[in-house]
């Protein structure tokens, strides 16, 4: 199987006043479709810069990236829009719900800026919801209505939504106890069981265990990558409300 | 992405912030408001005027005093002196003036008019017989004066009816004196009460002879004013003609744009009155619209704010797939939303206003002032509010689009 991520020489820097500040240093790896990545490092390593790179929301400085085969650098705003659109979720340490909109309009963000027929919606919030182990009841709910782990999991409902390939996760149990984060662990899991590659960037490691491989950062630059030996499983049975 | 979608997305975030959004559109409310209130009385009022002089029939026309300005009549014209006997007679000649009908010579001033102890300050108007007639008077009480009262000079006055209340309250004017400046008159008849208007609101006025007032209440040698009328339709532009030759071989002038005197036609009059209150509606629009301006500003401020603190909304968004045209949009739309909202809101309230208005003009005039809605200004209210709405609204949107999704998403 192809890589579906492959970033070669991968390299950012910000201009700040007037001095440039070097964020990532020339990353290279292949991420295969379907594996469960974990990335970590110290803040400041280039983590979350690396993750919006890989989720499109950054360009990088120069080096290649390599989305399903296609280089993306010469891709414009739309055509990066569309790819963000369909083929990527995000999942943020935040939840980034909308206030006063509720738990339906919340999941269907992506639907509105897709060519989804209006119709199908309703079905595939539902739907999505579900998959994340959610009370298809709660739709109607504001998302202050609802606790910490149920609102991360409205989150993962809306990344999913597009039955996206990829999908990056930035520290996203990081807002939750523990309990909480497991669950959320759980359903990721699960979505990586159905095919969905998953990039998740954390700085737990107990949190990283959940993935079958780690790529360490360090000052921007890959300082391990290995594959997790005796990786976390959450059972049906821990998955309990 | 559909239209649809980014309306109620807009509609969210206003609803978002209902108090923040009322008061945002209140500029635009008030200005569409008072446009709709001036243009629809601007037009009441021209309509009302316009119908006066119709309603003097398309055969009169009016001499007056003083340099054919064109447009905006010169005030100063009713101080001219260049009217006189002479001009009348030459005038009433059939070889000078073959199509003349009948004319009906005037002066006018305003003064005291007493009686015994009671005084009332009226306008005193010195005309021919005709002036009855002419404005289609029948005397509620006596006789009206007539031609021999006219040639013999006679102490005679008719008195309009808020005249006969004031200095008579209840009892019978008929055959009272009643003095103005030094001359003593002696009531003939009393007018009906008539919707005023604009023109001429004899209610408050008191009718003598022309030769009376002239001579003995004025003492001038000049006329202020006459009224002509034409045999017939088709012999007015001839007329016009004929009256500016008479006077200009009695006033010896050879260059006509020396004249000294001014000939009107009803149509003249209609569209020298039709210009005035045209420019004076437009000028007082344009004043109300300095309300749209601020209310402009004030939904641009707004806009910026609710693009700050949705920053983070935004990258959202962004990441999910919206381009920067969504995104554009959907501000864009909240700001047009809110000025059309504004708009139509003043149009309802400059509607409700000025029917208001009709009504108490109505009555104030004791005439029917019509009550028009202006579609005209309805339709510019909402085509300019939209405008305001895109004018002030694409630079908060635009910079909303560009927002950099990552930082976006890291505010906080």
């Amino acid at each position: 199987m192809s890589d579906i991520i492959s970033i070669n020489n991968l390299s950012k820097s910000y201009l700040v006043d007037g001095n440039e500040i070097s964020v990532l240093r020339g990353i290279s790896f292949g991420i295969p479709a379907g594996q469960f990545v974990a990335i970590m490092g110290p803040s400041g390593s280039g983590k979350s810069t690396l993750l919006y790179s890989l989720g499109l929301l950054d360009r990088p400085t120069s080096g290649e990236y390599f989305l399903d085969s296609k280089e993306t650098s010469k891709l414009d705003d739309k055509q990066l829009a569309k790819i963000r659109n369909e083929k990527i979720g995000f999942i943020f340490q935040s939840f980034n719900l909308l206030r006063r909109t509720s738990v339906y309009d919340n999941v269907r963000v992506p639907l509105v800026y897709s060519k989804v027929p209006e119709e199908k919606h309703k079905e595939m919030v539902l739907n999505a919801l579900e998959s994340v182990g959610l009370d298809k009841k709660l739709f109607k709910k504001q998302p202050s209505q609802l606790s910490g782990g149920e609102q991360q999991r409205v989150a993962i409902a809306r990344a999913v939504i597009n039955n996206p390939a990829i999908i990056l996760a930035d520290e996203p149990t990081g807002n939750l106890d523990s309990k909480s984060g497991e669950m959320v662990m759980k359903v990721l899991q699960d979505l990586n069981k159905k095919g969905h590659t998953i990039i998740l960037v954390t700085h737990e490691t107990s949190t990283s265990e959940y993935a079958e491989r780690i790529i360490h950062l360090l000052d921007g630059a890959v300082d391990s990558d290995k594959k997790v030996s005796g990786r976390r499983y959450i059972g049906e049975k821990e998955y309990s409300k | 992405m559909r239209i649809s979608n980014t309306i109620k997305i807009s509609l969210a975030g206003l609803k978002a912030n209902k108090l923040r959004s009322a008061l945002t559109i209140l500029g635009i409310v008030i200005g569409i408001t008072s446009i709709i209130l001036v243009v629809s009385i601007g037009n009441g009022a021209q309509s009302l005027i316009l119908g006066e002089i119709q309603s003097m029939g398309s055969r009169t026309l009016t001499v007056e005093p003083g340099k054919p300005t064109g447009g905006f009549q010169d005030m100063m014209n009713i101080f001219r002196t260049s009217l006189k006997d002479k001009d009348l007679d030459a005038l009433q000649k059939k070889a000078n003036v073959p199509h003349l009908q009948d004319m009906i010579p005037l002066v006018f001033t305003s003064d005291n008019i007493n009686y015994e102890n009671q005084s009332y300050a009226g306008s005193v108007l010195g005309s021919g017989e005709k002036i009855f007639e002419f404005y289609n008077l029948t005397p509620k009480s006596g006789n009206f004066f007539t031609e021999d009262d006219v040639k013999a000079k006679a102490d005679v006055a008719v008195i309009g009816s808020v005249v006969a209340e004031k200095l008579f309250g209840a009892s019978d004017p008929i055959g009272q004196k009643i003095r103005v400046r030094s001359k003593t008159l002696r009531v003939v008849a009393v007018l009906p009460e008539k919707g005023g208007g604009f023109s001429f609101d004899y209610n408050k006025s008191i009718i003598t002879p022309y030769t009376t007032a002239k001579d003995y209440i004025l003492g001038q040698k000049y006329y202020n004013e006459f009224i002509i009328r034409v045999d017939d339709e088709k012999n007015v532009d001839a007329t016009v003609s004929d009256i500016q030759i008479t006077l200009r071989n009695s006033h010896g002038i050879t260059d006509p744009e020396k004249d000294d005197f001014n000939v009107m036609t009803q149509k003249d009059l209609m569209k020298t009155v039709g210009t005035v209150t045209t420019v004076m509606t437009l000028f007082l629009a344009m004043v109300a619209a300095i309300s749209l301006l601020v209310g402009g500003v004030g939904i641009m401020n707004v806009m910026f704010i609710s693009v700050t603190e949705r920053t983070k909304e935004i990258g959202l968004r962004k990441a999910l797939g919206a381009t920067n045209g969504d995104i554009l949009n959907q501000f864009l739309f909240e700001a047009i939303y809110l000025t059309m909202v504004g708009g139509l809101l003043g149009i309802f309230f400059g509607t409700l206003f000025s029917y208001i208005a009709a009504i108490g003009l109505s009555s104030a005039l004791s005439s029917t002032w019509k009550f028009s809605f202006p579609y005209d200004a309805a339709l510019w209210g909402i085509l300019t509010s939209v405008f305001i709405g895109v004018v002030f609204g694409i630079y908060p949107a635009y910079s909303a689009s560009k927002k950099n999704p990552i930082e976006a998403l890291r505010y906080e």
